[in-house]
Parts: C-alpha cells; structure tokens; sequence
C-alpha cells in the first residue's frame, strides 16, 4: 500500500503541512499582546487546523503499519526502515505536543511573550514534514512482498531481531546525546530546575516511545505463542551477551560516580541516572547489531 | 595438560548432499533463523544439544555424523596436511 500510494499519501500530506505552517505564521503575526478579538479568518483557520491534524495522525498511523509490515522482509537496508519507524512514531507523537502548543498560546498570548512556543511549533512542523520526505525516499526500497509479521516469528527472523535492536539503538543514543545536553547545562532556559528535570523527563519518554510501541506491537501480534519462543537461542543468547556488557559498564560507571562525589563534582542525579540508562540502551543494541550480521 | 578441543561440523556439506538445502530451509525445519544456521557452520556458534539432535534428525544422521571434536592436535595435522 505504502509503495502504491506514497505520491498521494506524501503530495496531500505536504500540502496540509504547508498550509498548517501558513496558518501558523498568520496566527503568530495576528495574536499578540492585547489583541483580543477573535476575528473570522482566525476562527476559520482554528477550524481548518483540526482537520489537518487528524489527517496527518491517520497518515502516520497508517505509515508506521505499513513500515512495521516490511519488517521481516527487509533484507536490504533494515536500519533505513528502524529508522523510519522512530521518525514517524516520534513525529506523530508530536503532533499531540503541538496541540498542547497551540492550547496554550491561546491562553497565554495576551499576557505572556509566546515567541518560544512558536519557535517548538515551527520546529515540529519542520520534522513531521522531513519525516513523511524521509519515508518517500525511501519507499522505493522498501521490500514489502514475502514473509508476514505473524508469520515471522516461528522462525526467530533476523530482521525482525535486527529491527528490534536497531530502534532501541537509534532512541538509545537520541536519548543519550538529550540528557549530555541537559547534564552539562547547554541547555537550561527554563528558571526553575524542577521544570528542566520535567521537561527531561518528557522528552526521554518521547524518546523511548518507538521502543514501547514496537514491543506492544510484538507482544499483541504474537501474544498467542509462547514467550520462550520469541527469540531463537542464538538470539537469546547475544541479547543476554549485550545485557551484561551494558551491566558491566554500568557497574563501572557507578564506581565512577561515587569516585566523582567523594572528590566533590556534584552532578544531578536524575540526569546521571538517565544518561546511563540510554548509554546501556545504545551498547546492548551495538554489541548486538554487530554480531547479527548475516551474509 | 588441558587439552584444547575444538567443536566442528559438516553441516555446509551434509546440507549441500541433501539436494542443497539452503540455510533458510533447514532453519525453518528446526525452528531458529538463518543467522543461527549461518553461525553454527561458521563455527562462530555452539549449538544447544538440543539443536544439534535436531539438526541431525533432518537428515537422518548420528549427531557425531555432523558435529564432531577436534583436538589441537588434529587442527595441527590437519593444517600440515593443507
């Protein structure tokens, strides 16, 4: 379906992406600061956005299963498809955060400078519409024919293994490179630390995000066949070879941590925590796409 | 003295006997992935006794028809031998 109709699907998503941002760009020159008279053309465009939106969620719903269907039949490029399923997840998901935006600068433009919430709405339209170009480009490879994804898993397929591993390294170092930038206070324009830690929080749930629905996915589509069988013994095997290296290291970095507090460096703890957290995320996954080559 | 043994096999030429099987279909026959099947006759990967018993039962074999020991030294005579 997905190769079938990616002109259509990506030529209408473009366009409700371009309008969305004309509309917004309308919207940040026309609501400032003691303007509070909703004229038509603003109530108007409010109606139009609503549309727009659920259209973009039913494209990205319907990409992400065409993209978790090619799965365990891509044997060419499967870190160009894991890729592609952290990118439209995630930016789907953002599509909820730009209605949360848009909710509150409707309730805070007349009193608060609103400049940074335009900024995190332009910035999110600019992804979701680099996504769905990412998903295009690479539709054409997309091999699409072959085994189905209930089917896959009798055999272990290595795909979808590879897959697994691929997504939780690509959210394991998007999450890593999150929390450096937090850690070492690059970025800190919030007042309040409470905020800040919030705000990490959020954004390493987002991240993990691609994760937790290709697990739910798994789990749902084969809920009906014995866990044990899931993964294969090699494959059990190299997961568990991943898990402790990743535990050694983290056993490594603890000591590091306490060597840090005894000599006085004072970092924050939850950064700590989930810098650690996605640094193990990102060795598991390495340790084991390295040794899941299959020629 | 500790002797060193290696864990060998033929399967590459026991599956090439049986009408050359490829890799996939013996995998889907005993129920691992290709990588598994790929690994064990690289010698990059022991097999579960249980897989080996498996394995074997495909082609109607003794599992020390295709897997089997190699000590040190045989490596050795065998190298010369090359």
């Amino acid at each position: 379906m997905l190769k079938k109709y990616k002109k259509v699907i990506f030529i209408i998503s473009a366009i409700l992406i371009i309008l969305q941002g004309a509309i917004f760009f309308y919207f940040r020159e026309t609501l400032v600061p003691g303007f509070d008279i909703l004229t038509w053309p603003i109530k108007v465009m409010s109606i139009v956005l609503l549309p727009i939106y659920i259209l973009l969620g039913i494209f990205h719903l319907v990409i992400l299963l065409e993209l978790l269907k090619c799965i365990p039949s891509q044997t060419k490029n499967p870190f160009l498809l894991s890729l592609g399923v952290v990118l439209v997840t995630v930016s789907g998901i953002t599509l909820l955060s730009d209605i949360t935006i848009l909710s509150d600068i409707g309730k805070e433009y007349l009193y608060f400078s609103v400049t940074n919430e335009w900024y995190m709405l332009f910035g999110f339209t600019l992804f979701h519409f680099l996504s769905l170009l990412y998903i295009y480009l690479i539709s054409r490879r997309l091999e699409v024919e072959g085994i189905k994804f209930t089917d896959a898993i009798h055999s272990g397929n290595d795909q979808m293994f590879l897959s697994l591993y691929q997504i939780v390294g690509i959210s394991g170092f998007v999450g890593f490179i999150v929390t450096t930038l937090f850690l070492f206070n690059v970025v800190d324009f919030l007042t309040y630390q409470s905020y800040l830690t919030g705000l990490l929080l959020m954004l390493s749930a987002l991240v993990l995000l691609p994760v937790f629905l290709f697990i739910s996915y798994w789990v749902i589509k084969f809920r009906k066949i014995a866990v044990e069988t899931w993964f294969d013994e090699l494959q059990s095997r190299l997961t568990v070879q991943g898990i402790s290296w990743a535990m050694l290291f983290g056993l490594l970095t603890g000591a590091l941590g306490i060597f840090l507090s005894i000599i006085g460096v004072t970092v924050n703890l939850v950064y700590w925590l989930l810098m650690m957290f996605f640094i193990e995320l990102t060795i598991i996954s390495v340790l084991v796409i390295l040794k899941t080559r299959v020629k | 003295m500790v002797m060193i043994m290696k864990f060998k096999n033929n399967l590459r030429q026991i599956r090439f006997d049986a009408e050359e099987m490829s890799q996939q279909d013996l995998a889907d026959r005993v129920g691992v992935s290709r990588m598994t099947i790929y690994s064990i006759e690289k010698e990059k990967y022991v097999p579960s006794a249980l897989l080996a018993f498996k394995i074997a039962q495909i082609f109607d074999k003794k599992v020390e028809e295709v897997f089997y020991l190699e000590t040190e030294k045989d490596v050795e005579t065998n190298a010369k031998k090359i």
